[in-house]
């Protein structure tokens, strides 16, 4: 099921199978668009139990979004921490994986994060860590690995 | 936003002398925010890693192709204030040493970043085709296939690579509150360059003659 959102905005709202919404970003994203699609996220999850929804934004079609838009994503971003399971940014652009990470960390919500596919998205998406957690367990481990080594040229 | 408390305070101001101290610049509103997110413990952890990090990738592959694969990972995760500010340190080391300007003008990485993976991968690859920048292009190349492709590490400086792009996830976690809206000359050399002014000035009039030529040719 899908909503369809007034006149030609850049977004739409879809349903999907085990809880999951979709909100599909196209285009240019200003702050009256964006306060727009908050208030259809917010309507949609108002009556639901608190974590029922997983959240992905699907980002790949958007081409530009106003310093006001990024402020709207953010609040709606903490609304979102405060009623949904799991938010996912998904964006094969850095530059939006970049303005997706700032929305996350503003918000703040931990539980929400940037991917730049869908595919990449999956495992986050059934876990329960906090998103900092996996990133520090990740540093630490990588990091870790490199105590004692010795790499070519230093091995020159 | 919580605020810090006194003894936060005191760490993030002798945490941002120092860095002007080790670094040549200033850390700004990062500082506070890595304490605010990671705590002071967490904080000191972090400088440590990247610390470990930059030095061990600088002694395996050198200055200039560090601060590049830096800059790249950071391009990967969108933050504009670490990309513009390694590629630039970058482009100082190797002036620095070879009197050549480096291949990525600052000017032009944040359209990079606009750039789908598989196009800045490939805008990538033009501009690092020289010989000169071969090594570099390889890491880079193996780096994009263990950041998009989750390849496992096999090569020699696989598992470097993978700490540089796990680091520079979770250090972008907080510099993302400038790097969100950096913009070239706003930021400086960042890793432990300090470079001196007057080689700050010498490249700066290196660039921009070339951006002059570059311009004049493109008008022809």
């Amino acid at each position: 099921m899908s909503t369809t959102p007034p006149r030609s905005d850049a977004w739409t709202l879809s349903e999907g199978d085990g809880g999951r919404l979709t909100v599909t970003l196209r285009g240019e994203l200003d702050e009256s668009t964006a306060q727009r699609l908050a208030q259809a996220l917010r309507d949609k999850t108002a009556a639901a139990t608190p974590g029922a929804y997983d959240v992905v934004f699907d980002l790949n079609g958007l081409r530009r979004c106003s310093v006001e838009a990024r402020g709207v994503l953010a609040d709606l971003q903490r609304y979102l921490g405060g009623c949904t399971r799991r938010t996912a940014y998904v964006t094969n652009r850095p530059i939006f994986r970049g303005l997706a990470l700032w929305v996350c960390h503003t918000a703040p919500d931990s539980n929400a994060r940037t991917f730049p596919s869908l595919g990449h998205a999956k495992t986050w998406m059934s876990s329960q860590d906090r998103r900092e957690d996996v990133l520090l367990d990740n540093a630490n481990r990588w990091v870790g690995r490199l105590r004692g080594r010795s790499f070519a040229k230093e091995a020159n | 936003m919580t605020n810090l408390g006194i003894f936060q305070r005191t760490f993030v101001s002798a945490m941002r002398m120092m860095a002007r101290l080790s670094a040549g610049y200033d850390m700004g509103p990062i500082a506070e925010e890595m304490v605010r997110t990671h705590g002071v413990r967490g904080t000191m952890r972090l400088m440590k890693f990247g610390a470990e990090v930059t030095e061990t990738l600088s002694k395996a592959v050198g200055d200039y192709t560090a601060q590049t694969l830096i800059g790249i990972a950071a391009l990967w995760n969108g933050c504009r204030y670490c990309v513009i500010g390694h590629i630039y340190s970058a482009n100082l080391h190797r002036f620095e040493k070879e009197g050549a300007l480096g291949p990525f003008d600052e000017h032009d990485l944040i359209d990079l970043m606009y750039m789908t993976d598989d196009e800045s991968y490939e805008a990538i690859k033009a501009t690092l085709s020289g010989p000169e920048d071969a090594a570099t292009w390889h890491l880079v190349d193996r780096m994009f296939k263990l950041r998009f492709q989750d390849i496992d590490p096999a090569e020699g400086e696989d598992e470097l690579l993978k700490a540089t792009l796990a680091y520079w996830e979770w250090l972008n976690e907080c510099t993302i509150i400038l790097g969100v809206d950096a913009t070239p000359g706003n930021v400086p050399a960042l890793g432990y360059m300090r470079p001196s002014a007057e080689l700050v000035a010498k490249y700066a009039q290196a660039r921009e003659e070339a951006r002059a030529k570059k311009l004049e040719s493109s008008v022809h």
